[in-house]
């Protein structure tokens, strides 16, 4: 967001704000000092809506937005807490946990998990859909670095941090429904893949215990979603997060 | 996935990448992986973007097709009339076949397509489930 872009006044919650022109909805929630759960989103990557927590109630619009891929407009009524969005976001965390295989208990990111943080924030105690239990493997070819497809959430922050901040483009998405995953190569294992170059930041985007740094037993996981917004500035602005 | 949207041309790209998998399964039967290796180089590509739009149509094959090509058609009315029950039968003959969600000879259901051909089975004649 550049100083210098006209800006515009939005409500949001009741709440008068005024954001740049070009900003997003989600720019303009944070902005205001209001939060929506986010899973898919990581500041320093581009947005792809691709979990809809971030789902809002604009007025006079017919469906909801996802608020990070929505730009916002002058005179836009958004309310980010209905009893509708509460619930459809519930559902959604809901079903991320009936479709794969999440066991907090013995998992690297227990306690430092983002999917389990945002099951504590919608209020979800227990899932009202069956249990899936789909049958995915672990990766643990690379050196360092493993993969446990049943933690995975399709979120896509690994494959756009090692496309748009690495530059490796190992990961991609590959298939689709129910055997939709997360692919290295050409759907390779991992430490086949030569194009990887060990650098962890996919681990660092995770927002689940999916990706893992082998050294790291049951919670011990320690993310780092930060980095991937420290790279970008380093590279556009030329600030640099040690300055 | 392209995840930079000012990616020159990426439209284009894609296009192009879906027409030259074809062209290679149409010379191979199937997407052999040094083919989708040469196809990222040539076309400039990750490996995995490549993999990500080869395996997600269902059109496009990953391995060798079997010999004989069977297709048991899962459309409604073969449903009503026990296509179920075909495809249990053919796996407990440890037949090799694929679905389709309709081949469009609803009047012949249950339609299963060998090579190519329309036939059908006699419901009568599947065995009980």
């Amino acid at each position: 967001m550049t100083q210098a872009s006209p800006s515009i006044t939005l409500q949001i919650n009741g709440q008068p704000c005024t954001v740049a022109a070009d900003a997003t909805l989600l720019q303009a929630i944070r902005s205001a000092g209001l939060q929506v759960p986010t899973l898919c989103h990581l500041d320093g990557l581009t947005p792809v809506g691709a979990c809809r927590l971030c789902l809002v109630d604009l007025e006079g619009h017919p469906k909801l937005e996802p608020a990070c891929v929505t730009t916002a407009a002058e005179g836009m009524v958004v309310h980010t807490h209905t009893p509708e969005l509460e619930s459809y976001r519930r559902m959604a965390v809901e079903l991320f946990f009936a479709e794969g295989n999440h066991v907090c208990a013995f998992c690297v990111a227990n306690g430092a998990c983002e999917l389990q943080d945002v099951a504590v924030e919608v209020g979800m105690d227990h899932s009202r859909f069956p249990y899936q239990y789909p049958k995915r493997h672990v990766d643990a070819s690379h050196a360092l670095f493993g993969l446990d497809h049943h933690r995975c959430i399709l979120c896509t922050r690994c494959v756009r941090m090692c496309d748009e901040i690495e530059g490796a483009h190992v990961w991609d998405v590959g298939y689709r429904g129910s055997a939709c995953s997360i692919i290295a190569g050409l759907d390779q294992p991992w430490g086949e893949v030569e194009a990887c170059t060990s650098c962890g930041k996919c681990v660092d985007a995770c927002p689940t215990g999916a990706l893992f740094r082998k050294q790291d037993a049951t919670a011990e996981k320690q993310p780092h979603p930060e980095r991937a917004q420290q790279l970008a500035e380093a590279r556009t602005d030329r600030r640099w997060h040690n300055q | 996935m392209a995840t930079t949207p000012d990616r020159p041309g990426c439209h284009a790209l894609d296009a192009s990448l879906i027409e030259r998998l074809h062209a290679v399964q149409q010379r191979h039967g199937y997407l052999p992986r040094a083919e989708l290796q040469q196809l990222a180089v040539a076309m400039q590509r990750p490996l995995s973007d490549v993999m990500g739009v080869a395996s997600f149509y269902h059109l496009f094959r990953l391995v060798p097709p079997p010999l004989h090509r069977c297709v048991v058609c899962r459309g409604t009315a073969c449903f009503v009339r026990g296509a179920e029950r075909l495809e249990a039968g053919l796996r407990r003959r440890g037949v090799a076949f694929e679905t389709a969600s309709c081949v469009g000879a609803c009047g012949q259901a249950p339609v299963l397509v060998i090579d190519g051909t329309v036939g059908y089975g006699d419901p009568g004649a599947l065995p009980e489930q």
